[in-house]
């Protein structure tokens, strides 16, 4: 019997409480999901847990039986949301670090567990690739590899899955439930309601540095997790049925057209298909389905090939702005929130005398797109850093709907964002759309297909497998049984 | 079969191999061309004077990787190589700042302590004071070469002609030390590197000190996160370059049979240049010991190379730069080829 407990834990950062009085009652045999939205202390618990932080009161304590443990991260194994790995190694490599076991000799994890756990995670094929050139999916599964392999007595998983497919994600939980099975903690952190529901025993929901409420059992449903994460909004929005607010198809010639174009490295093939101006077009496909290399080439991060084998980008044929996934390759980590909303500009927008730049300007523009585009911050000068991660998505977003381009390309739009930031970032990016200029997302969630769509594109083994208009769907079940359907052809 | 020629290219040990061969072919393309203009350049004499000349680069090139492969870089080795050699000349001759003198095994140690203690405020410099490696090191091997002329007083020291004369048994330990010729005529020096190589190789390549290494380059913030001791082994890196650089000037001190004021930052810039030709990347988390090896074996072929087809000391200066600049530049344009590739494997093996 594993008991992981905590009494009236406090942990200040200067003015703001991060945990302000938490208490921890967690026995093992279970899968705890730890639910709250951005800033409410699931970052700080998580570093604490992992050894990174110390309490300013109160201790966190783990019992195995009747012996207390003295250093409690030392059992603790944690999946980061992003992936601590090592790019210049191999995937069989990254699994041995920090456990090599001798001191000479060829380094290699011990073999018959660590080749176990690749092949249940399906990536054994890739364990003498290396990661740089592996997808982040399997990133992420190498860092989860990672944790298996510790013995640990507690199992941390901070969105897990943000980069997996449905089925991947099936197997991931099957594999936690085991884990809880075979008498350890686990726990779960997560932005997708959905993965509670499907995992958890019970749910500690966090606000404001404290456990505010436990959802047990039958009780757990998305939406009584929702109602005690944003009470007030939530309930509105829930009820607003896809087919009700999608564009109206506008008239216009296509902002992009494409013609059996395919990648230069073969993710995808004989892809054909018009960007209409004022929709949300969202491609959807497993990893390795050829959508999210489809969405970066439409993006100009990668170069098409036309049906003679000439390569070009979309640049030839429209103003495109691309996001990337990860918010480490579109935040400038070292500037203020204003000047990453300037990052994207130039000339006559950031001074009167082009090369030169004038700060009156910037910070006026600054203080206009933060009004615009609903960041919630201290301030144009205050660090981006100091923004929580849906505020950030906002920024990086906002600088590129300032560049005025006729198409948006962004990966995964919600990444690790919460609810009621999700819910101004796809009212962002419909907004954008209705100026008659076009939006392209790739979506890894059903739901945030059914939420920001009006078209969708289904991708399968590098092919266009279907097409749907969202005007016909009423109900994310219908939507999430349609393209199931689509990807099993 | 699955294991098709596309699937193999994925696998890093292959990519690796490929890189090497690269290098090693651009070696050979190198001996041809020397060769057919210049017949001596494979004689006996001329392979012994391209051998002697890889020693002090070779093993200093060694620790340098390893500094590299962290992510760092130690300018300080050619000032400390100059240093460890003057010091030990002074205390053991005399002669030059210093009133007294020391029997030479003292002489030696105290030497190789001066590497040490420069290794270790490089060391102290970039891990307590969080300096960068640049700043660190760039600035010891200032205060380095400083020393060394305050310590030798500018003077040229010669055991063999010193007055007064060391005892027998010293000047023939210390001949023996490198300079002394074995069977063929190759100098004990040879030895050291040969040692230097194996030595390297195995804490490279076949030590978890070696692999955590690579870990902590590639991305300390993982290594910090997997609770890796980043601290210590930055400080073990700076150290033992800066000893494989004591123990290099020394040993060329015994060679040449004497040692006088130098410019030492020459040996510094050559040493990276190897290493960098050698496939190491001064990001961090990419450096072997046969690349570097090779890179020291490119450069030293230029330089005899160059001097046997007559070209002046100037040009072959110019050559050299642009040599260096070339080889990583191809071996970036290869690396990204060969990546692309390994991409394209990794797809395909994602897509079955």
């Amino acid at each position: 019997m594993i008991r992981l407990s905590g009494k009236a834990i406090t942990k200040r950062y200067g003015a703001t409480r991060a945990l302000d009085g938490l208490d921890l009652d967690i026995a093992s045999g279970e899968i705890v999901g730890i639910a709250g939205p951005n800033g409410a202390g699931k970052s700080t618990l998580t570093r604490m847990l992992a050894g990174e932080e110390t309490a300013d009161s109160g201790e966190i304590t783990l019992t195995r039986g009747d012996t207390v443990v003295d250093e409690v991260w030392r059992r603790v194994a944690v999946v980061h949301q992003e992936p601590h790995i090592w790019p210049n190694m191999t995937v069989e490599q990254n699994l041995a670090v920090g456990r090599e076991g001798r001191w000479f000799g060829d380094i290699t994890p011990e073999p018959v567990s660590a080749k176990a756990v690749l092949e249940r995670l399906g990536i054994a094929g890739f364990a003498h690739h290396e990661l740089a050139d592996l997808s982040l999916a399997v990133q992420q599964r190498v860092e989860i590899a990672r944790a298996m392999l510790s013995d640990a007595d507690v199992y941390l998983f901070d969105e897990p899955n943000s980069a997996l497919t449905e089925e991947e994600s099936e197997a991931l939980f099957a594999t936690m439930a085991e884990l809880a099975g075979s008498g350890k903690i686990v726990l779960l952190i997560t932005h997708r309601l959905n993965d509670f529901v499907r995992c958890c025993q019970r749910i500690l929901v966090l606000r404001d540095g404290r456990i505010r409420c436990e959802i047990r059992g039958a009780e757990i449903s998305e939406t009584s997790i929702a109602a005690q994460l944003t009470p007030a909004e939530t309930a509105e929005r829930e009820a607003l049925p896809a087919s009700a607010r999608t564009a109206p198809k506008a008239d216009g010639a296509p902002l992009l057209k494409l013609q059996s174009c395919s990648d230069r490295f073969g993710a995808f093939r004989d892809i054909s298909l018009d960007l209409a101006p004022g929709r949300v077009l969202a491609l959807s496909g497993v990893e390795g389905s050829g959508a999210r290399e489809l969405a970066q080439a439409m993006g100009a991060f990668r170069p098409f090939r036309d049906r003679s084998g000439q390569t070009f980008t979309t640049l030839d044929q429209a103003s495109v702005a691309y996001l990337a996934a990860s918010r480490r390759d579109t935040v400038f980590r070292n500037l203020s929130v204003g000047d990453n909303l300037a990052s994207r500009l130039a000339g006559r927008s950031l001074g009167r005398l082009p090369p030169f730049i004038d700060p009156a300007k910037i910070d006026a523009l600054a203080a206009r797109a933060i009004k615009r585009y609903r960041v919630k911050t201290g301030g144009s000068h205050a660090p981006i850093t100091s923004l929580s991660g849906g505020n950030q998505q906002k920024v990086v977003l906002g600088a590129a709907m300032e560049q005025g381009t006729d198409i948006i390309v962004i990966e995964e739009p919600t990444r690790g964002v919460d609810i009621s930031s999700k819910a101004d970032i796809y009212e962002l990016l419909r907004d954008f759309a209705a100026q008659g200029r076009a939006v392209v997302v790739f979506c890894t969630e059903v739901q945030e297909i059914f939420d920001v769509a009006d078209d969708v594109v289904v991708l399968s083994h590098g092919r266009i497998v279907g097409r749907v208009d969202m005007a016909g769907i009423a109900t994310i079940p219908e939507l999430a049984d349609l393209l199931a359907s689509y990807e099993a052809v | 079969m699955a294991q098709s020629s596309s699937s193999l290219l994925g696998n890093q040990r292959v990519l690796n191999s490929l890189r090497t061969l690269g290098l090693a072919l651009a070696i050979v393309l190198i001996a041809v061309i020397v060769q057919s203009q210049r017949p001596a350049f494979l004689s006996p004499e001329n392979l012994l004077t391209l051998v002697r000349s890889m020693v002090a680069l070779g093993m200093v090139a060694c620790a340098q990787m390893l500094v590299i492969l962290l992510g760092e870089i130690d300018l300080s080795v050619g000032a400390v190589y100059g240093l460890a050699a003057t010091v030990t000349a002074t205390l053991w001759l005399g002669g030059g700042s210093l009133p007294f003198t020391v029997p030479l095994l003292v002489a030696l140690a105290a030497g190789l302590a001066m590497a040490l203690v420069a290794g270790g405020i490089n060391g102290f410099l970039t891990v307590r004071a969080g300096l960068p490696s640049f700043i660190t090191t760039l600035g010891i091997m200032n205060v380095a070469d400083g020393t060394s002329l305050l310590i030798g007083n500018a003077t040229t020291f010669t055991p063999a002609y010193n007055d007064p004369l060391p005892p027998e048994w010293e000047l023939d330990f210390f001949h023996g030390l490198g300079g002394a010729l074995m069977r063929f005529d190759i100098p004990v020096e040879t030895l050291w590197l040969v040692a230097a190589f194996i030595l390297f190789w195995i804490l490279r390549h076949r030590t978890v000190f070696g692999f955590r290494l690579l870990a902590m380059g590639g991305n300390p913030e993982a290594a910090r996160v997997a609770r890796l001791p980043l601290k210590k082994y930055k400080y073990a890196v700076f150290l033992l370059s800066s000893l494989m650089a004591g123990i290099a000037g020394i040993l060329d001190f015994s060679y040449v049979g004497s040692v006088g004021p130098t410019q030492s930052s020459a040996l510094s810039f050559q040493v990276i240049a190897a290493v960098v030709i050698g496939g190491a990347s001064l990001n961090g988390g990419r450096g072997t010991i046969v690349g570097t090896l090779l890179g020291v074996v490119l450069l030293a072929m230029l330089n005899n190379g160059l001097a046997l087809l007559g070209v002046g000391s100037f040009v072959q200066l110019l050559f050299i730069g642009l040599v260096t600049i070339a080889a990583v530049w191809l071996d970036l344009v290869s690396q990204k080829l060969i990546r692309s590739a390994g991409q394209r494997a990794a797809r395909s093996g994602e897509a079955a």
